[in-house]
């Protein structure tokens, strides 16, 4: 199965697929009223994968309550410091990470939606006497996401007196997804070798996703929490990545104005790597972790949603220590399909 | 019509069967490359650049790394051996000429190595040849003083530059070769390391063993030596031995390419 979807043919099928979805998911559910409630929330939900972050998500926008269709591009841009080669004076490569990325989402029924995200990646190396880069599409991500409802307690004095006393949505919100994450990126072996195996535009394997997110939203101010898990498979070079975890946390503040709401964000975020295998066997200085600080500001309104961050590494010890994250910055433009 | 059924069941089951064993049948040869980088410390060793801190107070600038590797045998997680064929296996590593530090044995058996030994310096059973017997390793260990004369022997470890230290504060020479004293004592000894991780040899695939060789252990090893009091050791009975000792653990893997 996963050699077959390795296989050209398919890949452009896979990718043709995607695009064709998010133009039909912009005509869906175009007669649904959007923003009914307000609720402050934005979603901003990463998907950074170990491949050159080849599978980051645009923000999830505006309350999660609505049930809006949305397609958004964002990019991102993220530097790294890597040793080429094994000795503490061995010298370093610079290497600058730009991916692009096309995404949308598509309701199902009031408490599912799916979302879709195709990357494309331009990967840059710079030794200290020669260059390398890689760019093609990476990995193409689809996963389901469900909607858990909650509300808040009803007044029972009010339900005394009346008999229809709505429930009133609680402030709480949380989502739990399912996914996969398709081997549409080229994985070369030979790239394997050198010290950061992130520099590849795609794992070569499908892999699995699970996803949980949350996020609470006050009058103000809002907090939304992400927490993702990567099951990685052995590609067909019997090379497997190390699972990984991710985690971010944002808290924002809503500055609201009569055609649009500004939401300064401040919060954290990390990646735990496994090892990774290769011919079943783990290779040492491949896990690592690190701890990142976030800080950007978002502007919604009726229509779209453009927001920029940087995050800059706060810790890290990655690959052996021989891979340093340097800052990565990010912007993204979503559009409402509803409207 | 129901044969055809059992038909296709069949081709289902024999492509499940198919795809779950991933048995490999090696009867092949293939290459394999040893490469020995030197270091001092953590840091790829530089020659004639800056001073690194040796025992105590001394600083040494290094100009000579050379070192003789021989009798390479490689060995499977099941225990199967390959000896490389022992004529072929003597090499001289020198820092200073890159192509040494990488050496390619041909011809070996596919197999996945776990394990690989290796003598430093010249075995008497080959010493013990003669000149003759010794092919033109001779010729070539001559050509890069790697021998006091054939009655004294091979010089097994060069290892020289200069030093300087708190009672020391000229540039001064040191010198350190180390070898078997012909037949009267032998310093040769063998290396053996666990790999990192496998060494898959195939016929069209050559994995790189990445050797890291310390130089920094020459002088503080097992026995640590202050070249304030002996910057020249070359025939010593007694320090021979040691310095063989502290060459011989210089050696660490630091990974397998496959």
């Amino acid at each position: 199965m996963i050699n077959v979807l390795q296989n050209f043919k398919i890949k452009k099928t896979i990718a043709l697929l995607v695009f064709v979805w998010i133009t039909l998911a912009s005509f869906a559910n175009t007669n649904k009223e959007i923003c009914t409630y307000h609720n402050n929330h934005t979603f901003e939900y990463y998907f950074c994968d170990l491949c050159g972050c080849s599978t980051s998500s645009g923000s999830f926008g505006l309350g999660t309550l609505n049930n809006a269709s949305f397609v958004g591009v964002r990019y991102i841009f993220q530097k790294f410091e890597s040793k080429d080669g094994v000795f503490n004076n061995s010298p370093t490569s610079t290497e600058n990470f730009h991916t692009y990325q096309l995404w949308g989402r598509l309701p199902i029924s009031e408490n599912l939606y799916v979302s879709a995200i195709l990357p494309y990646q331009d990967l840059n190396r710079e030794y200290t006497d020669r260059n390398e880069n890689i760019n093609g599409f990476g990995d193409v991500t689809i996963m389901s996401w469900y909607k858990f409802k909650f509300y808040k307690k009803v007044d029972e004095e009010k339900s005394k007196l009346y008999t229809n006393v709505t429930r009133e949505p609680s402030r709480h919100s949380l989502e739990i997804g399912l996914g996969a994450k398709l081997p549409t990126g080229k994985f070369e072996q030979v790239l394997t070798d050198r010290v950061n195996p992130g520099f590849q535009l795609g794992t070569g394997s499908l892999d699995g996703i699970l996803g949980l997110a949350h996020s609470y939203g006050a009058d103000k101010f809002g907090v939304n929490t992400s927490l993702t898990y990567y099951f990685k498979n052995e590609n067909k070079n019997e090379y497997k990545f190390g699972n990984q975890f991710s985690y971010a946390s944002n808290f924002f503040y809503a500055i609201s104005k009569e055609k649009y709401m500004l939401l300064p964000f401040v919060g954290f975020s990390g990646n735990i790597y496994n090892k990774i295998k290769q011919y079943d066997e783990e290779i040492a200085k491949t896990d690592g972790n690190v701890f990142n600080g976030t800080l950007g500001a978002e502007i919604t309104t009726k229509d779209f949603i453009f927001g920029a961050n940087y995050t800059l590494p706060i810790s890290h010890n990655l690959f052996g220590g021989n891979v340093t994250p340097k800052q990565a910055v990010s912007i993204y433009l979503n559009f409402n399909l509803n409207n | 019509m129901k044969i055809s059924k059992y038909i296709a069941a069949f081709l289902f089951v024999a492509t499940l069967a198919a795809c779950s064993s991933s048995e490999e049948v090696l009867t092949g040869e293939g290459n394999v490359t040893l490469e020995f980088d030197n270091a001092y410390n953590n840091s790829d060793l530089l020659l004639e650049t800056a001073p690194y801190s040796a025992n105590n107070t001394e600083k040494i600038k290094i100009n000579k790394v050379k070192y003789i590797v021989s009798n390479i045998r490689l060995e499977t997680a099941t225990g199967s051996v390959f000896t490389y064929p022992k004529n072929e296996s003597y090499f001289i590593i020198d820092e200073s000429v890159e192509a040494s530090q990488f050496i390619t044995l041909k011809n070996v058996p596919e197999d996945d190595y776990t394990k690989v030994t290796f003598g430093i310096g010249v075995d008497q059973e080959k010493y013990l040849e003669g000149a003759t017997g010794q092919g033109d390793f001779l010729a070539k260990a001559q050509e890069a003083g790697m021998m006091w004369s054939w009655q004294a022997g091979y010089k097994f470890m060069v290892f020289e530059g200069t030093y300087t230290s708190e009672s020391t504060t000229t540039e001064t020479a040191f010198a350190f070769h180390m070898g078997s004293h012909g037949t009267a004592v032998d310093n040769y000894k063998e290396v053996s390391l666990d790999l990192t991780n496998s060494a898959r040899i195939r016929t069209d695939l050559t994995p790189v063993i990445h050797i890291v060789s310390d130089v920094s252990n020459i002088l503080d090893g097992t026995t640590k030596f202050l070249l304030d009091d002996a910057a020249q050791i070359h025939v010593d009975g007694v320090k021979s031995p040691q310095i063989a000792t502290n060459v011989s653990g210089m050696f660490v893997i630091d990974h397998v390419h496959n």
